[in-house]
């Protein structure tokens, strides 16, 4: 019957909130950034992780040969560059793709996603909200982590037209990962449980994307399996322009990993987006959103 | 009016004063709960497997000859798995009593423990022992996996078996202590992850888990850190023993013994005398179920 009838009689005409989606990104950025302020021993220990983990590679590279860097077209060779550039950008959308999931679980946990997502507010407008402070958080520790790197030895090759095309990279590794985000939050908002998807691919990218050593060093079978991550792309791709000095317009490689991004978001984007619509509506139905 | 309340509502059960049998039921019991998250176990054991295959593409990379001016052989996927594996090892058993203090301090069921017969001592060191097991679990399943499955060149002769495992018991006692100080910690400000989780960075980093500690020799003051880690002296007794084979009769090994049987003695009274101080104030201060 009568959900239909029963929602009618409990309706109430109430006029919706203009609020415009850039007041309530704003709305949520302020929030995120009061709860982490109060867990401010986490912002310290964040810090310190970053770099332990340079530190640590720092040295490893010194008992590294250059032989396979330079033949997968890092001419440099220079392994701590190497290792500095993936270690900071993985970790920026690791942490970023896990921030968003567990913001969806401690919202579960507190009982508060119920309450956002039965507002006016709407599930994009949440997603989108609840990411961007973590982004944010996150592009403070990589600014962070790679001057660490360069004051200890890291070196890259920093001209007007290679800070823009490493920071066309980073706006698409961002954006493809916010897909990624999205739909490992919808599963999570599903299962109730930690999120499968980001655990996934957390290990897989450190496996396959080249994070710590050339791709060229893995067999086939998983070289393909990195094909299909976003990461593999934005790594290679920031390398070869802030290694090598390479850019868009005097690179078919960078060409190639430009265009395997966009098609990675044009189709994630609107899939993931979809997969947390279905999570969102099928908890909605079964009446579990505020549930953990 | 105090003694008067207390003698009205207690009970003449008699305690089971047996340490043994209060400690195995902690432990059983703490197993149990751990049995109950299989997707847990099954996720973390992909992580040992994929983080096993990350170190073997990474030695693919590294020069033998800079491991072996280390003076422990030439593989460094063999390097590294040992240094990973232990740590991982150690983090978990000395995080496992804080972790599961604050889990039960966030429950509400550590009043309840506390206000039972069950000595603290039992309570902490059957929660190690849960924590021992099960991180022995990944261990040695992470050994196995490096060995078979990525033929990482280890001695598995019974000598250096031997060897390697009494430095293990004696690398845990080492640590006993400061993981029962940082759940002392857990009872009084109720939260502990973040020290845990610096202490096993450090650890590893100052030990050398990752690279050969000669490296550090340009930098005193990393030097004298890596010095003064327990886990300098374990790790390096393991490489020794099961990279090299070298046994119970090598003076070094005996060395890195003496070391960490000088921390155990040292870190675990002081360990424990901290957590009764911490475990004195939240009786005293009645907060022992906030959180």
């Amino acid at each position: 019957m009568e959900s239909d009838k029963i929602i009618q009689m409990l309706q109430e005409p109430t006029v919706r909130s203009k609020t415009t989606l850039a007041e309530k990104a704003k709305a949520f950025i302020v929030r995120d950034f009061k709860i982490y302020w109060t867990y401010k021993f986490w912002v310290v220990f964040d810090v310190i992780d970053i770099a332990i983990l340079v530190a640590t590679y720092y040295f490893v590279a010194q008992i590294i040969t250059p032989a396979h860097l330079v033949a997968e077209g890092y001419s440099s060779g220079d392994y701590f560059t190497f290792a500095m550039l993936g270690i900071a950008f993985s970790q920026y959308v690791q942490n970023s793709v896990h921030g968003l999931t567990e913001g969806v679980r401690d919202e579960q946990w507190t009982g508060t996603i119920e309450t956002i997502l039965s507002s006016a507010t709407s599930y994009r407008s949440y997603l989108l909200g609840a990411s961007l402070f973590r982004f944010l958080y996150g592009t403070i520790i990589l600014v962070g982590a790679l001057g660490l790197g360069l004051l200890i030895g890291g070196k890259v090759i920093l001209t007007p037209s290679t800070l823009a095309t490493g920071a066309v990279f980073a706006l698409l590794l961002v954006s493809g990962h916010l897909a990624i985000g999205a739909m490992s939050a919808g599963i999570v908002v599903m299962i109730k449980r930690g999120d499968p998807i980001a655990w996934g691919f957390t290990w897989l990218t450190q496996l396959v994307s080249g994070v710590f050593y050339p791709l060229g060093l893995l067999p086939w079978y998983l070289k393909w399996v990195g094909f299909a991550l976003p990461l593999t792309y934005s790594l290679d791709g920031i390398r070869r322009t802030f290694m090598n000095g390479e850019t868009f317009f005097d690179s078919a490689v960078l060409q190639t990993d430009l265009v395997a991004l966009i098609a990675f978001i044009i189709i994630m984007v609107p899939l993931s987006l979809q997969v947390f619509a279905w999570a969102y509506r099928r908890s909605q139905r079964q009446g579990t959103l505020g549930q953990y | 009016m105090d003694n008067q309340l207390i003698t009205y509502f207690q009970d003449n059960v008699a305690p089971d004063k047996s340490e043994v049998r209060q400690i195995w039921g902690i432990f059983w019991g703490q197993l149990k709960i751990f049995m109950t998250y299989r997707t847990w176990v099954v996720t973390d054991t992909f992580n040992t497997i994929v983080s096993i295959a990350i170190y073997y593409f990474l030695s693919l990379q590294v020069q033998p000859s800079q491991i072996a001016a280390s003076g422990y052989g030439t593989s460094y996927l063999a390097f590294s798995l040992i240094g990973i594996a232990f740590a991982n090892y150690l983090w978990f058993c000395i995080n496992r009593i804080s972790h599961s203090m604050q889990s039960e301090i966030r429950e509400g069921t550590f009043e309840t423990i506390a206000s039972s017969p069950i000595r603290m001592r039992s309570y902490l060191f059957g929660q190690a022992a849960r924590g021992f097991l099960v991180g022995l679990y990944y261990m040695v399943g992470a050994l196995a996996v490096g060995v078979y499955g990525f033929n990482a060149p280890l001695h598995f002769e019974p000598a250096a078996l031997l060897t390697s495992s009494l430095v293990l018991v004696f690398m845990v006692l080492s640590h006993l202590g400061l993981g029962i100080f940082i759940a002392g910690i857990v009872l009084v400000y109720k939260q502990a992850d973040p020290v845990t989780f610096m202490v096993s960075l450090f650890m590893e980093f100052f030990a050398g888990a990752l690279f050969p500690l000669q490296l550090l020799s340009n930098y005193p003051p990393l030097a004298i850190a890596s010095e003064l880690m327990p886990y300098t002296y374990a790790l390096d007794a393991l490489r020794k023993s099961l990279i090299q084979g070298a046994t119970l009769a090598s003076q070094d090994i005996l060395f890195d013994l003496a070391v960490l049987v000088v921390y155990a003695v040292i870190l675990l009274p002081l360990g424990l005398w901290s957590f009764n101080v911490g475990y004195d104030r939240i009786r005293t201060e009645g907060t022992t179920s906030s959180y």
